[in-house]
């Protein structure tokens, strides 16, 4: 890099999503803090190096085709075929170490400039979708707790972490993704690409799994289960928010010169900041968002639990779920009540869903994040309906353009984004997997084990020096192994 | 002998300075099979300690495996 102005845009976006990485490491730490609190203390050990080791195993899938997907897969394959992406495959120079001189394997697709650029950003620019990947899959951790055996949920990670949420992103998370060219799909910061998919996911996982042993009483009646330690849950949950700032930050592309051409876009030059889609935005508006949906899940969450920690701490971030589609334009007061209606949605579907079906989501982790998020979407569509999805479209939208001629965001499509999403990649996909997993005897652990607890004799209890309060769980334990209960 | 790069003096000209590029295919086979092997590994150790354990289980009586000191010291003594 020669020129002062590119090489400043350039090393300062890769400074930023480098720090947006480290932000969102938080998210994953959350999540091991909460879900440990959440386990009884028979299952901490398990339940934490479940969900700790996914990080190696999405990351070195995620290397080795996870980032390939998202640049090969925004055309719907069996119409538009793959896109060449020579700079995200592993074997590519453009994945290790570069200076972002001549690269050995030339191709038509990968111009020097191309070759200065990706030589700086890839890493980085891999390394923030990669922790988009680690939250996606360690979504469905927490609802599969106490029951799944590790190498299925470390089977379904990859699936989710690498596979199926990266699809989606391609498709619905990138300004050329046939969703948002042909159905005007908008969803800024996941509500459905990452919360949706992840929830569905995990329901999809759970019916194959089931309920942990217990949980119902014989008539069918759910039995509250209690934490182990609710002040960690809140802590990881704390924690989550934190690394939820890191997240809406790398979301954006942080600075574009917006008239330079490269968008379609000529004029006087107008440095600014845009979502994954290249259409503006800024991070002062996404932090008025942020924090006025995060204060809107909380207050709703506070009042429909009645002030339960729990249920309020995870009506804040099913609050911020819920306005993520659309956060990057929604006033802050929108932003708000939006959270709102979402918490709503998500309290009432797990209440629901769990008496209806017996499913057993041990941390709330489909309400919170795939309820929400499915809700979330299809609001954007209603709010933003008429807003230009993109700035660079080719084709006609199907459910109507802008003036400028891209597709206009609107309800259908965010209906049919979120169903896809949350169904078509999320749960199906997991519930085939679950179904072979489960036909293989790989995914539930044995009765026994279960009701002695999943920290066995490699683990030992987490609390040795400890004495142990029996809660009323542990009488129902004693039953189950009578064969009553 | 350099392993790749051998002066800084031209660092605009410098592409890939990691070291023995060109064997990137090799290293992805590499990478494959110690994911693959991985995954192998760990569902056998994770099925043989449940099966320990279930053995154990059996001897002792599942009611002292539900008591968390008895279980405790039983899989500590045996492991």
């Amino acid at each position: 890099m020669t020129d002062g102005l590119d090489s400043l845009t350039v090393i300062f976006t890769e400074f930023y999503y480098w720090v947006t990485v480290v932000i969102m490491f938080l998210i994953h730490v959350g999540f091991c803090v909460y879900e440990v609190g959440a386990s009884r203390r028979k299952n901490l050990q398990h339940t934490l190096m479940k969900n700790t080791m996914l990080i190696p195993l999405v990351t070195i899938t995620f290397f080795y085709f996870g980032w390939w997907i998202y640049f090969a897969f925004p055309h719907f394959p069996l119409i538009g075929g793959f896109l060449d992406a020579p700079f995200a495959v592993p074997w590519s120079e453009l994945m290790g170490a570069h200076m972002g001189g001549a690269v050995t394997v030339q191709t038509a697709s990968l111009t020097s400039d191309d070759t200065m650029f990706w030589a700086r950003i890839n890493g980085v620019f891999w390394a923030a979708f990669l922790l988009f990947s680690w939250t996606t899959a360690s979504i469905v951790s927490g609802a599969v707790i106490e029951r799944i055996k590790t190498q299925a949920f470390l089977i379904v990670v990859v699936l989710v972490g690498s596979v199926t949420w990266i699809i989606d992103a391609a498709w619905g998370w990138s300004w050329n993704g046939w969703m948002v060219q042909l159905w005007g799909y908008h969803d800024a910061y996941a509500s459905s690409v990452v919360h949706g998919i992840a929830g569905g996911s995990a329901l999809g996982v759970l019916v194959v799994l089931g309920p942990r042993l217990g949980k119902f009483a014989a008539d069918g009646t759910p039995r509250d289960i209690p934490q182990n330690n609710p002040w960690l849950v809140t802590v990881g949950l704390f924690l989550i928010y934190t690394g939820f700032w890191g997240f809406y930050a790398a979301c954006n592309i942080p600075i574009i010169d917006y008239t330079s051409g490269v968008l379609g876009v000529e004029g006087e030059p107008f440095f600014t900041a845009t979502n994954i889609y290249l259409t503006p935005t800024s991070l002062s508006a996404i932090t008025f968002n942020f924090l006025m949906s995060l204060s809107g899940g909380l207050l709703a969450g506070y009042v429909l639990s009645r002030g339960q920690p729990f249920w309020s701490y995870s009506g804040g971030l099913a609050g911020v779920i819920t306005a993520s589609a659309g956060n990057d334009l929604y006033h802050p007061i929108e932003a708000m009540v939006i959270a709102m209606v979402g918490v709503w949605v998500a309290y009432r579907m797990h209440h629901w869903v769990e008496r209806k079906f017996k499913i057993d989501d041990a941390v709330g982790a489909v309400a919170v994040h795939g309820y929400a998020g499915f809700a979330g979407t299809v609001i954007a569509g209603f709010v933003l309906w008429g807003y230009p999805s993109n700035v660079a479209g080719d084709a006609a939208g199907w459910f109507g353009n802008t003036v400028d001629g891209v597709a206009a965001i609107n309800p259908i499509g965010q209906f049919l984004g979120a169903v896809l999403m949350f169904w078509g990649l999320g749960f199906l996909p997991c519930w085939a997997l679950a179904k072979i997993l489960d036909g293989m005897g790989w995914l539930r652990v044995p009765r026994e084990i279960e009701l002695a607890g999943l920290d066995t004799h490699d683990y030992g209890d987490a609390f040795p020096y400890h004495g142990y309060r029996d809660t009323a769980m542990e009488d129902i334990d004693r039953e189950l192994a009578k064969g009553q209960g | 002998m350099s392993t790749n790069v051998e002066s800084w003096a031209d660092v605009a000209s410098l592409g890939a300075i990691y070291p023995f590029p060109g064997i990137e295919w090799a290293l992805v086979i590499v990478a494959v099979v110690v994911w693959v092997g991985w995954h192998c590994w760990q569902i056998k150790s994770e099925n043989d300690e449940y099966d320990t354990a279930l053995r154990r289980y059996n001897e002792m009586g599942l009611d002292k495996a539900l008591d968390h000191r008895g279980r405790h010291d039983a899989m500590m003594d045996g492991s």
